[in-house]
């Protein structure tokens, strides 16, 4: 652990204060998506939109390094694909009315397979591993600065609709009938997640996201009383548990993006096997 | 289509017609999810303060009219009218109670929290004004359950989840209210009571209930309103064994706590 913290406060080394900071700093927008998300039930949604910005990372990188188009970064080429897809996700959850299931999860898989054809047509070779399950090479100063960014749009958007959004996160048939924009809500949510998606993508990777995005809503929602202290809750066990799992991963020499998932789900268990054994106790000795 | 509106056996008085605008004025409407009609030349009056079950077997349409009057749905042909406006015109009208075991059970929701949510329209940021969360406890005061305003909306039972949704409803200080099922999933007590609160909020309010139980509603309610693809209105002391069989088919029995449903069709006409 000293190790670590020697190498944390090295001012030669500044990759693992970026890692770390980057990790606290997603950690805010994931708690507050991440509560609407769950209790609204579209966590399924954000699976297609995760994964189908896997397209805008291959066309980011096509783009780089077959025309030298430099300032389209996969960072940006994830954000328009992610927003592109959640834009299609909500109008195909209000216009199609039969098989809607089917066709999200086939927007999830041809959204990846964009992808893949992109990464083929890259000159070199990429590897789209480090993009589908994180990997904290890919964080610079850069990363950081829009980190904070994307933080206050969200955060800001998150507060003012509070009282809308958590109106329609609990029915939405009355939200509509109290003239509650509804359509408007859903298209903003999903992105909002997809952005979020995107600020965590090179610490867990876009396929691991969603349990980051669920597990510490999952863990908070067994303390909490209310959507507000969820999301606070939320935050604060997201930002535990990256940090936890970053220094996991860094004394096993592991990827950190599955260290954090697995230490998200340990702490789930954990937090689960408590209540369990404390119902139990409770039903014995009443 | 008949209309028989009778004021004299009725324990509270009807306007009568022309008195004022009414509630509810359905004209000439069809409506259809893809392509045979599931409502069909409906045309309806229900007035104010007018206490209203809207009954028929399942998939005769019930809910449908009842979405059509609070605007989720448009109809085809034909115009619906709510207090002389539009459905979704006119939203600060309606009250509207869905059935409470739809709704999401783990959502994290105080039961203050859940009528507030009935202001909710042009509300910002996170915190609701004094006088909203005054409103707000009087509604609860109205259902009876100003006591349980801090208890986390999950922990009630069925009857006082439905009572929460009521006052929700009523939190906005609608002109009419409109039930879907109000007394699935309870028991008998909380049945009771429940409608014994309908009638009493009746008094100033217009209320509309779908409802498949016939035997429970027609001890409270003025009018019936039967659903088979056509609409027919009846005050509830005409409402004999005939139309109910007409309605429902033939192998039914007038009796309380339920009917045997049908799928058959049987029109009015």
């Amino acid at each position: 652990m000293n190790e670590l913290w020697h190498t944390f406060i090295d001012p030669n080394f500044p990759f693992l204060r970026y890692v770390f900071v980057s990790g606290i700093l997603a950690s805010i927008s994931f708690g507050i998506v991440g509560s609407y998300v769950v209790t609204k039930n579209m966590v399924s949604l954000v699976g297609a939109i995760s994964h189908s910005v896997l397209a805008g990372v291959g066309l980011a990188l096509f783009l780089q390094h077959r025309y030298q188009i430099g300032f389209i970064t996969p960072f940006y080429g994830a954000l328009f694909a992610g927003i592109l897809s959640a834009i299609i996700i909500s109008l195909v959850s209000k216009y199609i009315t039969g098989r809607q299931d089917a066709v999200i999860g086939a927007i999830w898989a041809v959204g990846m397979a964009i992808g893949m054809v992109f990464l083929a047509y890259t000159p070199g070779y990429v590897d789209p591993m480090s993009y589908l399950f994180g990997s904290t090479m890919l964080i610079t100063k850069n990363e950081i600065k829009n980190l904070i960014f994307l933080d206050i749009i969200i955060l800001a958007i998150a507060f003012v609709y509070y009282p809308q959004f958590w109106a329609y996160c609990f029915d939405e048939e009355f939200a509509r009938v109290r003239n509650v924009p509804v359509m408007f809500l859903n298209m903003l949510l999903l992105i909002m997640s997809a952005v979020t998606v995107v600020m965590m993508m090179p610490m867990v990777g876009i396929i691991l996201v969603l349990a980051q995005l669920s597990l510490p809503v999952l863990i908070a929602e067994q303390f909490v009383s209310r959507l507000s202290l969820l999301m606070l809750g939320s935050i604060i066990l997201c930002m535990l548990t990256s940090t936890i799992g970053l220094m996991g991963s860094y004394k096993l020499d592991l990827p950190a993006g599955p260290v954090i998932v697995l230490t998200s789900m340990s702490i789930y268990i954990l937090v689960y096997l408590f209540k369990l054994i404390k119902k139990t106790i409770n039903k014995i000795s009443p | 289509m008949t209309e028989r509106i009778t004021t004299s056996n009725s324990s509270t008085t009807l306007p009568k017609k022309g008195d004022t605008i009414p509630a509810v004025c359905i004209r000439d409407m069809y409506f259809t999810y893809q392509k045979e009609y599931i409502l069909e030349n409906v045309n309806l009056d229900i007035f104010a303060r007018e206490f209203v079950s809207i009954i028929g077997p399942n998939g005769s349409g019930k809910t449908t009219l009842l979405k059509l009057m609070l605007g989720l749905l448009q109809p085809q042909k034909g115009n619906i009218l709510i207090f002389g406006e539009k459905p979704e015109r006119n939203r600060d009208r309606i009250g509207y109670v869905p059935q409470y075991f739809q709704l999401d059970m783990s959502f994290p929701a105080t039961v203050l929290e859940v009528v507030l949510m009935g202001l909710v329209h042009k509300q910002q940021w996170l915190r609701f004004s004094a006088s909203a969360r005054e409103k707000a406890r009087d509604a609860l005061d109205i259902v009876g359950l100003g006591s349980l305003s801090k208890e986390m909306f999950c922990n009630l039972s069925g009857g006082q989840r439905q009572r929460v949704l009521i006052a929700r409803a009523l939190v906005s200080q609608p002109k009419i209210l409109l039930f879907d099922e109000p007394t699935a999933h309870v028991d008998t007590v909380a049945e009771k009571n429940l409608m014994d609160l309908l009638k009493q909020i009746s008094r100033e309010l217009t209320v509309i209930l779908v409802s498949h139980d016939l035997g429970v509603v027609s001890e409270y309610v003025d009018t019936v309103v039967c659903v088979n693809r056509t609409v027919q209105k009846h005050p509830t002391n005409e409402l004999t064994g005939a139309i109910i069989r007409e309605l429902y088919g033939s192998h039914i029995e007038l009796v309380h706590h339920g009917f045997i449903h049908t799928q058959e069709r049987h029109n009015h006409e």
